[in-house]
């Protein structure tokens, strides 16, 4: 056996989700242990009177399992609290299955799962928990971001009038928007105690999530009249296409005019943080 | 090329660098539950040992931490996910962000185990022990050398603890680990207490391994504390240093001479003043041995 293939067999037994017993009992029951089962664990690796090469083998497995739990956990500590402790455990053990880790670093684990709670049956009877592990990834990722250069009113007020129609900007690494039907932002405030079922948001909800300067991590509920502006904004279309959000949001704001005004208003916002989280390629 | 002091120097010179390795003195690893002391003043110990997958391609709080805590304390930069022992291409991506960290926190070294950690492109997340064979010698040999040519710094390598070992092995983890010392030039860092679990688990003498090391070749300790899971001991990093490791550890310094130390606790992680207190013993075992060792 080459190394790679010893270190396939050692991989495929330490990730297998029910422990290293049972994958072994069925390739047993398959006809294939002597290529993968007991006879090749029995000639490859040692155990003793007080660990069989099986029991040990399974500390690796229980260790590859857990550690990626308590990992999870920590990056959707809201999703797996309303879960509880026995249906995280079981929606973890399918996700590793569907999603086994490939990057470097666990706090990439999880990327996935928002996308997989949503198709799981967990997901199904609480279709809501699935925005709610989406808006827990989008603030791990706001969290961790890579540092970049923000947008300062000084470089807004250099920008000669006739370059604002095509002036596009970009959003910092780690800024979101997450939309969803439920009212997240309230659910989200109550804690993580018992928190109950989100309230449906009739309109939706578009959550902007970012970091600020000081590096703690916020998300706030837009206006209506602004979602689609500030997904134009973060999409990079020319400035001139945010404009003709904000005219479209607001009834009385037809004119050309007063819809720029908006839409700089919307990039002097304090308030969402919305300007610390731009900068102008 | 960058030394480990942040000098220049030739390829030739960094191969020799194994044994000139930099005393540092005795520190402890940097982990978040400590930075708010840290930061406050409170002392660490003379260095500390930053887990690179922390702070690599991160920004924000972490980043910024790391730049204020590196304006205090020499520090080294220790990975857990390079995988020098693996099949796998070595993922480039990672060196480049190791690369760029490094060049940024300018580490006295830097660190990573000899293990392995993915196969066909999935990654455990864990330090899996190797087949001491002359296939994965050879295989690790040749993975250090790409890796030290693109970090251009000596590359140092931690024994793993571990919990199986292997009948196709032909030779004791100690011959291993000391050949890829020898063939590489890369650095040991000597977890005195991964030698102490590892012999516990595996039935062999402890003092054996450490007499199969080549002095020359090692450029820091660890110490740690570990759990006990039925009859293995783990390298949980939740307790104090166990008596029989301080002995241990009291024979390495002994044999070795004065090499930087470091106490790692991972979990359960108690006051900053808990862990620098064990960080305090190992200075003075080490204060110790080497008045011992003196004619």
């Amino acid at each position: 056996m080459t190394l790679r293939e010893v270190q396939r067999l050692f991989f495929e037994l330490i990730t297998a989700p029910e422990g290293v017993g049972k994958v072994l009992d069925e390739r047993e029951a398959r006809g294939d242990g002597a290529a993968a089962g007991r006879a090749a664990v029995a000639e490859l690796f040692a155990g003793d009177a007080r660990l069989s090469a099986e029991e040990r083998l399974d500390a690796y497995a229980n260790m590859y399992f857990f550690r990626l739990r308590d990992v999870l956990a920590e990056d959707f500590e809201r999703t797996a609290g309303a879960l509880g402790e026995a249906r995280w455990h079981n929606l973890v053990t399918d996700y590793l299955l569907a999603h086994p880790p490939t990057r470097w670093s666990l706090r990439w684990a999880g990327g996935a799962l928002p996308g997989f709670l949503r198709d799981h049956a967990y997901g199904g009877e609480r279709p809501w928990l699935a925005d709610v592990a989406t808006l827990e990834w989008a603030r791990n990722e706001a969290f961790q971001a890579e540092d970049a250069e923000r947008l300062h009113l000084e470089t807004l007020a250099a920008v000669p009038p006739e370059a604002w129609p095509e002036l596009r900007f970009v959003a910092l690494p780690g800024t979101a928007l997450v939309e969803s039907r439920w009212d997240l932002a309230t659910w989200w405030d109550v804690g993580a105690g018992e928190p109950g079922e989100p309230a449906e948001a009739p309109e939706g909800q578009a959550l902007f999530v970012w970091r600020d300067a000081e590096d703690d991590v916020h998300h706030e509920a837009l206006p209506a009249d602004d979602v689609e502006a500030v997904r134009r904004l973060f999409s990079g279309k020319p400035f001139a296409e945010v404009c003709e959000a904000c005219a479209r949001a607001g009834a009385a704001e037809t004119e050309a005019e007063n819809a720029g005004r908006k839409a700089v208003e919307l990039l002097r916002s304090r308030g969402s943080g919305l300007r610390s989280t731009l900068y102008v390629p | 090329m960058r030394g480990p002091e942040g000098g220049e120097r030739r390829p030739e010179e960094v191969l020799t660098r194994a044994t000139r390795a930099p005393f540092l003195g005795h520190g402890l690893g940097l982990r978040r539950e400590h930075y708010a002391a840290i930061l406050a003043g409170e002392t660490a110990g003379d260095w500390l040992e930053a887990i690179s997958e922390n702070y690599m391609a991160v920004g924000g709080r972490a980043r910024r931490i790391l730049r204020a805590v590196r304006e205090r304390y020499p520090m080294t930069l220790h990975g857990v996910s390079l995988g020098i022992g693996g099949t796998d291409p070595i993922d480039e991506g990672y060196l480049d962000a190791l690369k760029a960290l490094a060049a940024e926190v300018e580490p006295a070294w830097v660190s990573d185990h000899l293990c392995w950690t993915s196969v066909g492109g999935r990654t455990s997340h864990d330090l899996l022990p190797l087949p001491y064979t002359e296939e994965s010698l050879a295989n690790v040999v040749s993975r250090v050398a790409h890796v030290q040519e693109r970090l251009g710094r000596v590359l140092v390598l931690e024994n793993v603890s571990s919990y199986v070992s292997y009948r196709v092995s032909t030779m004791p983890e100690w011959e291993f680990v000391a050949e890829v010392a020898r063939r590489s030039g890369c650095g040991l860092l000597l977890d005195v207490n991964n030698v102490f679990v590892s012999a516990t688990n595996h039935g062999f003498d402890a003092r054996a391994y450490l007499a199969a090391i080549p002095p020359g070749s090692v450029w820091q300790f660890h110490l740690a504390g570990p759990s006990e899971m039925g009859p293995l001991l783990v390298d949980t990093h939740d307790h104090p240093v166990r008596p029989e490791v301080w002995e241990l550890y009291r024979e390495a310094v002994g044999r070795f001479g004065e090499v930087s130390s470091l106490v790692e606790w991972d979990d359960h992680i108690p006051d900053l003043a808990v862990v620098r207190a064990e960080r305090d013993k190992a200075a003075a075992i080490a204060a110790e041995a080497l008045a011992g060792r003196r004619p």
